[in-house]
């Protein structure tokens, strides 16, 4: 096998694509998800509202249908607003869909961590006079992130997983790499094992990787009794 | 009620409006359930109050009152002459900051930050409440975990000290924002028999220090020796209050003799 019979390079690309988008909708959605708990503890029941819509349908439709619909609808969108033809970037709008996905489990991952802080822990940072943005900043946030960690880390390995779905909006990633390279080349089992070795690849060391994590938050707590 | 200190309150020590604790006609409902109804308390520079009675009576919500992490229905309180207001607004909330800053709190459970070491627990309030440099305030939380007997703890976690030794940081916690005023929620309730000396030990010693403390407990041999004014609440209400040695040998309320003769009598006394 030489090269993968010149596609090795090719798919190695994919992956990094792959990589990329999976990296920069976890760093995204992580900022929405924490804005949809804080949207979901609000005093205002109209974001209460929102938020809960937000959460409600996007869990509810398939993440293949959200990601035409934000390709296809962003594409129309828009041409509207420019009035003319704009095509829309494959990873933008693959981004896009992943980041509004991941935030929609993410709100509920976080919601619930957050209930997961003892009021204690509140009332003592309130007695001492922390502003909120200490009291978030050096005590629910630190904590939350013990009981939001399992969670995520599931969010996670379905987002890596997730990426290939992007490619039926035209992204190269690996999905989509490894499709051309298997059509090409007539030896679809080959390429389609070396595709899915990467994908298990790159959760295995995410476990590894969250596995550190958990360990990391639970300094501190870890021989508690 | 015509009790020593009773008559005593009526001739001031020091004018009224320095006293650095007053509140006036504080009360709070929980929806329909009104929980304290109507208390009417002073605190003089050094005084060591001990609030007494049963479970329910109010004595907790009337501390969360006093740093309003319960927002008071109705009444007045007055820190160091000053009148706390809260509204909704941002000054309102700013003002409750301050006035935090000054009541140290001690919990029943400690609440120390499960996720910071002893010192972290003890420095992050003085650093960005009174914006006090990170190697001063940690200078000081030296100082005030030697008080409390342990300074060899400073990098350990909450969850690595006993229940006593928890408390004891707590302490060293709220003493480490120069508080104008200390408030203890039942201190020794959750610990263990034999771990409540220690903390005692340390409340005994801040009051010989002359800091101005509340005291909500159950420990009425503690209550009776640390302070110099007891008071007993029943259903929200101050039912009796007065000098310690004169209410415990001859209470005048016969609620506060049943209490006493229930809490006594347990105890084989």
């Amino acid at each position: 096998m030489t090269e993968l019979q010149g596609f090795g390079d090719q798919i190695a690309l994919g992956a990094f694509t792959t990589l990329r988008t999976a990296c920069t909708s976890l760093a995204l959605g992580i900022g929405v998800g924490l804005c949809g708990a804080l949207a979901k503890r609000s005093r205002f029941q109209l974001i209460r509202w929102l938020a809960d819509c937000y959460t409600t349908i996007v869990r509810g439709v398939p993440e293949l249908l959200i990601i035409l619909i934000l390709y296809f609808g962003g594409t129309v969108a828009l041409t509207t607003v420019f009035g003319r033809y704009v095509e829309v970037d494959a990873f933008a709008a693959g981004v896009f869909a992943l980041t509004i996905v991941f935030g929609a489990y993410a709100t509920e991952v976080f919601r619930a961590a957050i209930q997961g802080v003892p009021p204690g822990q509140i009332d003592a940072a309130q007695a001492l006079g922390l502003s909120k943005f200490c009291l978030w900043h050096l005590v629910i946030l630190p904590q939350m992130w013990r009981y939001a960690l399992p969670g995520l880390g599931n969010l996670w390995l379905t987002l890596l997983k997730d990426t290939a779905l992007i490619s039926v909006v035209g992204l190269e990633d690996l999905m989509r790499k490894t499709s051309i390279a298997a059509g090409s080349t007539h030896d679809p089992l080959t390429f389609y094992s070396i595709a899915a070795g990467l994908y298990l690849l790159f959760t295995s060391v995410s476990l590894v990787g969250l596995t550190w994590l958990e360990r990391r938050a639970d300094r501190g707590v870890r021989f508690a009794q | 009620m015509h009790t020593q200190s009773d008559n005593d309150q009526f001739q001031p020590r020091i004018s009224d409006s320095n006293a650095p604790l007053r509140v006036k006609n504080l009360k709070k409902r929980f929806g329909t359930l009104e929980v304290l109804k109507g208390i009417f308390m002073t605190a003089q520079r050094g005084d060591v109050i001990s609030i007494l009675g049963s479970s329910g009576s109010g004595k907790s919500t009337f501390l969360r009152c006093l740093n309003f992490l319960e927002e008071p229905s109705e009444g007045e309180i007055w820190i160091s002459g000053r009148r706390v207001r809260r509204g909704g607004s941002l000054a309102g909330y700013q003002e409750v900051n301050a006035v935090r800053a000054k009541l140290g709190m001690v919990f029943q459970h400690f609440n120390l930050w499960s996720c910071k070491t002893v010192l972290e627990n003890i420095i992050e309030a003085p650093i960005h409440v009174l914006g006090i440099s990170k190697q001063n305030a940690c200078l000081r939380a030296e100082e005030l975990l030697l008080k409390v007997g342990l300074a060899d703890k400073r990098h350990d976690y909450p969850a690595h000290l006993s229940g006593g030794q928890q408390q004891r940081v707590a302490i060293a916690r709220a003493l480490a924002m120069q508080p104008e005023i200390l408030l203890f929620d039942e201190p020794t309730s959750a610990l263990d028999p034999e771990l409540v000396g220690e903390v005692l030990k340390v409340i005994r010693s801040l009051a010989d220090e002359g800091r101005t403390m509340l005291i909500a407990t159950h420990e009425l041999g503690f209550a009776h020796h640390v302070s110099n004014r007891v008071v007993f609440l029943y259903q929200g209400q101050i039912e009796e209050e007065g000098n310690p040695d004169q209410l415990f040998s001859e209470p005048s309320s016969p609620r506060f003799k049943q209490f006493l003769s229930a809490h006594f009598g347990e105890r084989g006394q």
